[in-house]
């Protein structure tokens, strides 16, 4: 550890930001100026949309079926397991463990996409 | 309550609030650069920075609303935890990896760096300030309800409380951007929640497992008590907030800016499924609390909201020292819920006054004498005193309601400009901000018109539609964004295939790989 670097005051969030990023401008004019980089990116871009909205319309499947379920099927809110409601166990317990297997499942194939990307760019 | 159990209630808000501003100052002497402040240097871990995010987002509405609602409308609203979770799935899978690739700190900074278009970045700056406020407000009806409940003070001075203790910590210079402090209020919030449950759920499973006396041929825990009328068009009303949710939670002014934290687009998605993570295990609880108060307090004295439930139901259980303790730890839980998330908007909210609402102004008045401490911290005070004011103003909507109407909000505004930015590359700036404006004025409007009761207890569609704006606001608005960018091609921004490399390429591949030779 070198002497602890010199105190600053920061006052608001820095707007500049984005400026002060690392410049990357190799894939970026390889996109620009090539017909290829178009194409590439187009692919992931679709990849990616496709990974995304085949999550959504799963979850959007317990979204729009739970409410229902509740309050449309007589009886599905008043059946019980013990003293305990079933829709608690359904709606209260067992969906945060399945958003989650969702999330995971997502972060995972969208690094596979990545990396076939990261591939694809490095053998060209 | 007597003065013992008040007493408990006082030690745990006041050891709350000493122990954010102390930890916030001691993570403040510690950081030194500018990297320190915004990134905490880029040392936090993922668990550490997803805890951050947690303990920022579980609010008043999370602590206290959740089981207030579910006590007095019944397990139909157990779908509401569901949504505030599902938000950040949503969050991840549409503009998790995109926007921090994007390097935007704030809403207004990625609309700027997408579209090139000062004009757009100042629609959405409005906009943030807007849903910030309306954000804010429940945090301090939320904290003056808290303490009213524990001690029995006008609702004012708990309201007063936050207010002060959040406008110091934030204008001495960012208890906020102090990752370890967020973090530490997430635990805190989860074991405030947590232990409560766990004993008077035992309580409960001890004393015979007693079932509400409530008979309502949906059983007991489904419909709603005899105090609080079912809600008209229950279908409608549910999914229409679920969809605020989903697509709200992305648009909040103190979220995207958590993800600047991230080293890249990778962490950011890993980080979010902790996040989600986090936020299931806290969301197991809410509902518990909010069924075991149908068990012990089949009705709440008058004038008392359902809001309060949580903090009543320890004494109800076991009165006594236990009661008085537990009321005590739930309390203390709550206040971190409202300094938390009050502080980490109010950091928001007045840095877009500052920059881009305010500082303009004063520079052109004063010569660009002011130092620019003096105009940020000016700027906190205006970002606290109108919500604070206006929580005074507004007493009628539930926690949970008011909450709701920001998500709202911000799903109808700056969720589409986040999604279509992301994703479609004809977006054009006129697109853009005419989805902003019609989102905008639409969705805000159904708020003003609620809160000031247009259409209530006339039963038809128009109370429901104009309380739960998403479901028609958010298409129309994204319609709107999408017709115009096609209608005027010329307004999409040359840089717009640069963007979206940027967006979406991974890292290693724009740090590594060489232009084509020739």
């Amino acid at each position: 550890m070198g002497p602890a670097p010199k105190r600053v005051r920061v006052v608001s969030p820095r707007r500049d930001a984005r400026r002060r990023k690392e410049k990357r401008p190799d894939a970026v004019e390889f996109t620009e100026q090539t017909g290829l980089g178009e194409i590439y990116l187009t692919a992931l871009l679709r990849a990616q949309l496709r990974l995304s909205l085949a999550i959504l319309v799963a979850v959007g499947g317990i979204l729009v079926g739970l409410p229902a379920l509740f309050l449309l099927v007589p009886g599905a809110a008043a059946a019980t397991l013990g003293p305990v409601p079933v829709i608690w166990l359904v709606a209260g317990v067992a969906v945060y463990p399945i958003v989650l297997l969702a999330a995971r499942l997502h972060v995972r194939m969208a690094e596979r996409i990545e990396r076939d990307f990261t591939d694809l760019m490095a053998g060209r | 309550m007597n003065t013992l159990a008040s007493g408990w209630g006082l030690f745990a808000i006041i050891l709350v609030c000493v122990a954010t501003v102390a930890v916030g100052a001691l993570g403040l002497r510690m950081s030194r650069t500018t990297s320190d402040f915004y990134v905490a240097g880029r040392v936090v871990t993922a668990g550490w920075n997803a805890s951050a995010i947690g303990g920022e987002y579980l609010s008043a509405a999370s602590f206290l609303g959740v089981a207030g609602i579910i006590y007095s409308l019944g397990t139909h609203m157990l779908w509401l935890p569901v949504g505030y979770t599902l938000g950040y799935l949503i969050l991840l899978v549409l503009v998790a990896a995109p926007l921090r690739r994007s390097g935007a700190y704030t809403i207004p900074d990625f609309a700027e760096a997408r579209l090139s278009s000062r004009r757009v970045r100042r629609i959405a700056s409005v906009l943030v300030v807007g849903i910030g406020w309306l954000y804010l407000l429940p945090q301090f009806q939320g904290a003056g309800l808290a303490l009213q409940t524990v001690t029995g003070a006008s609702p004012a001075v708990g309201s007063l409380i936050v207010a002060v203790v959040v406008l110091v910590s934030v204008a001495a210079g960012g208890m906020r951007s102090i990752t370890l402090v967020q973090a530490m209020q997430y635990w805190l919030k989860l074991a405030a929640i947590s232990i409560p449950c766990f004993v008077l759920a035992w309580l409960w499973f001890r004393g015979g497992q007693p079932l509400p006396s409530l008979t309502d041929p949906g059983g007991p825990f489904a419909g709603a008590l005899p105090a609080y009328p079912m809600r008209e068009h229950p279908l409608y009303a549910t999914y229409s907030t679920l969809l605020a949710l989903c697509f709200g939670t992305m648009g909040l002014p103190h979220v995207l800016v958590r993800f600047y934290t991230n080293p890249d687009g990778r962490a950011a998605r890993r980080t979010t499924v902790i996040v989600i993570a986090l936020l299931g295990a806290f969301y197991l609880f809410p509902p518990v609390l909010g069924m075991l108060g149908r068990v012990y307090l089949p009705s709440l004295p008058a004038g008392t909201r359902a809001d309060s439930v949580v903090l009543l139901l320890p004494s109800a259980v076991t009165p006594g020292t236990l009661g008085d303790l537990l009321s005590a730890i739930l309390a203390g839980g709550a206040f971190a819920a409202f300094l938390s998330t009050a502080s980490g908007l109010t950091v928001s909210v007045a840095g877009v006054i500052d920059q881009d609402l305010l500082s303009g102004a004063m520079n052109r008045r004063l010569g660009g004498d002011l130092p620019r401490t003096h105009s940020f911290r000016l700027a906190s005070l205006v970002a606290i005193l109108v919500p604070y004011a206006a929580s005074w103003l507004a007493p009628g909507a539930t926690l949970a309601d008011t909450v709701g109407m920001a998500f709202a909000i911000a799903a109808s505004t700056l969720g589409p400009l986040l999604i279509l930015g992301v994703w479609w590359r004809r977006l054009s700036v006129t697109g853009a901000a005419a989805g902003l404006i019609v989102g905008g004025t639409l969705a805000m409007g159904a708020t003003v018109a609620t809160l000031f009761g247009v259409g209530r207890g006339t039963g038809g569609w128009l109370p429901v539609l104009l309380a739960q704006p998403a479901a028609w606001s958010m298409p129309i608005a994204f319609t709107t964004a999408v017709l115009v960018s096609l209608a005027t091609p010329r307004s999409v921004p040359v840089n717009a295939a640069r963007a979206m490399v940027r967006l979406h390429a991974p890292e290693e591949v724009t740090a590594r790989v060489r232009p084509p030779a020739g």
